[in-house]
């Protein structure tokens, strides 16, 4: 455990030297500052155009930031050579996937939880809209970058850099977007559809944005206890499979 | 080294830049086809080259959404504002809950429940005083596609109807008619707005004539009648008898079998017989 906490406590340091994170936030607080001040038609209050629009960018940073930073963890390793004497240390090569993700997603739901909280402040959050439900996003949002991060390291395994973020990003987005679409089209194409129905992560399950934009109430506690599970057990198989092939790696 | 890292970065930037593209351009499909009238070029030109347009219509969309506090039409299709069914949509005055996009999902495994029970939410317009909240999207509509037509006639509807703010709505409105010289929607709702928040009859006369002469022949009766009532109560209100006499004789030949022009035809051909004036 110590040694996946050194390897993860590299990653972070690795992400804080990078200027990507700052940059970011920067933008993020940016926008947010001029779009606090936006008046269209001369109105003024519009607070949920507010909420989507931050949350979008939330969004989009934190993946940004989530899907090269881990894509690039395990390649960099291998193409420096790093990995010879990181192997020899001695450090097991599920001690080195285990710590990567570790550290990936240490990085990834710290930038998130920044984001977050600068949302939370800027936000109008005293009126309607339960805390519970700002919780939720935020679990949610977490919960989608473990799996986001889980995927890109496991393409990482077998892929280059380039193919491994345009894949995560493509699988990200094409679930995100026709997630619950896809329902009855690989349902009519048995036995293969149903089985790459399950086989795909539904990234739609996270998307909860429009819970604290239009206001509607929490989630019932099995829903998120369901979505959190789901989340454990694929994140798992993921992270198998990727020590699975990179057990197998030649180096 | 460093050019191999610049084409690597190329090459996944523009792989995702593609996905991103074909992905909008497939979810604005079905309201590309409601608000471009039938007009449906190629999805991949739609993708790359008419960018604007398809983000255009995902504003319109994000708008209807808006007004539904975050849930989608059941079958997918956005509000119009001449959707004259729209006192019905819902059913408003119907009681209890009404099913929302997701309800009709088939609950064949737990991801679909699972789904269901995050997403579903009964479908609810926007009430009194959180309007406002349209607008962002109608502005940014207007400005990626200046030829969006649906995005002037939705804010002039809103700003007009629901806000209580004729002035800006003609403002935006005007702005629209300038873009869109043949928009014969944009003078009908501008001569309404006129007529019915402004009481300024001549005016609405004018545009409400401009409305029907740029009306093409394929245009519903329904439409056709709208412009046509209005027009003719405007220029009964503005003091000319004998225009709204011969408007109301042309409604009653697009709608038969409405009682109503037949009233007003026989009312003002009294008026005009009484006044000493030839009805015809």
């Amino acid at each position: 455990m110590r040694i996946i906490a050194l390897l993860g406590a590299q990653t972070v340091r690795e992400l804080m030297r990078k200027k990507d994170f700052y940059v970011f936030f920067g933008m993020l607080c940016a926008v947010m500052f001029v779009l606090t001040r936006v008046s269209v038609f001369g109105q003024s209050d519009m607070s949920r155009f507010l909420k989507e629009a931050g949350l979008g960018l939330i969004y989009i940073f934190s993946l940004a930031l989530a899907i090269p930073l881990t894509a690039r963890l395990l390649i960099t390793e291998l193409r420096d050579k790093t990995i010879y004497p990181l192997l020899a240390k001695p450090v097991s090569r599920l001690q080195v996937v285990l710590g990567k993700y570790c550290g990936a997603l240490l990085a990834a739901e710290g930038s998130f939880s920044v984001f977050f909280l600068f949302f939370y402040l800027m936000t109008d959050h005293a009126t309607d809209t339960a805390i519970a439900v700002y919780a939720q996003v935020f679990w949610f949002g977490a919960l989608m970058l473990a799996l986001v991060c889980a995927l890109s390291l496991f393409f990482s395994v077998f892929c280059t850099f380039s193919a491994t973020v345009t894949l995560t990003a493509a699988v990200y987005v094409l679930m995100s977007w026709f997630g619950m679409d896809l329902v009855e089209p690989l349902w009519s194409v048995p036995p293969a559809g149903p089985a790459l129905y399950y086989l795909l992560p539904h990234f739609e399950f996270y998307d909860i944005r429009v819970r604290l934009i239009h206001a509607w109430p929490p989630l019932s506690a099995s829903t998120v206890a369901a979505v959190s599970l789901y989340t454990l057990v694929y994140c798992g198989l993921l992270l198998a499979a990727a020590y699975w092939g990179f057990a197998r790696k030649w180096l | 080294m460093a050019v191999k890292h610049a084409g690597s970065i190329a090459g996944y930037g523009s792989g995702l830049l593609v996905i991103l593209l074909l992905a909008i351009a497939i979810e604005a499909d079905p309201a590309m086809q409601t608000l471009r009238r039938g007009q449906r070029p190629d999805i991949l030109l739609r993708a790359f080259g008419q960018m604007r347009e398809v983000a255009a219509a995902m504003f319109i969309l994000k708008m209807d959404e808006y007004f539904h506090r975050g849930t989608r039409h059941p079958d997918g299709e956005a509000h119009t504002i001449s959707d004259h069914s729209h006192a019905h949509h819902h059913g408003e005055e119907c009681a209890g809950e009404l099913p929302s996009a997701t309800a009709s999902l088939p609950r064949k495994d737990f991801i679909s429940r699972l789904n269901q029970s995050i997403h579903d939410q009964p479908v609810r317009h926007l009430g009194p005083g959180e309007q406002q909240e349209l607008l962002p999207w109608v502005a940014a509509a207007a400005a990626m596609d200046p030829h969006m037509v649906a995005a002037y006639l939705n804010g002039g509807f809103w700003l007009s109807e629901e806000m209580r703010q004729p002035a800006q709505a003609l403002r935006f409105l005007e702005e629209g008619r300038r873009r869109n010289p043949a928009a014969w929607r944009i003078y009908e709702q501008m001569g309404q707005i006129y007529f019915r928040h402004l009481a300024d009859y001549a005016r609405a006369r004018a545009f409400l004539e401009r409305a029907l002469a740029l009306q093409p022949p394929e245009t519903l009766p329904i439409e056709q009648a709208q412009v046509l009532t209005f027009l003719a109560a405007a220029c009964e209100h503005a003091g000319y008898p004998a225009e709204a006499l011969r408007y109301y004789e042309q409604l009653r030949l697009v709608t038969p079998d409405d009682p109503a022009p037949v009233q007003k035809i026989e009312m003002l051909r009294n008026l005009l017989i009484e006044a000493g004036v030839s009805p015809r």
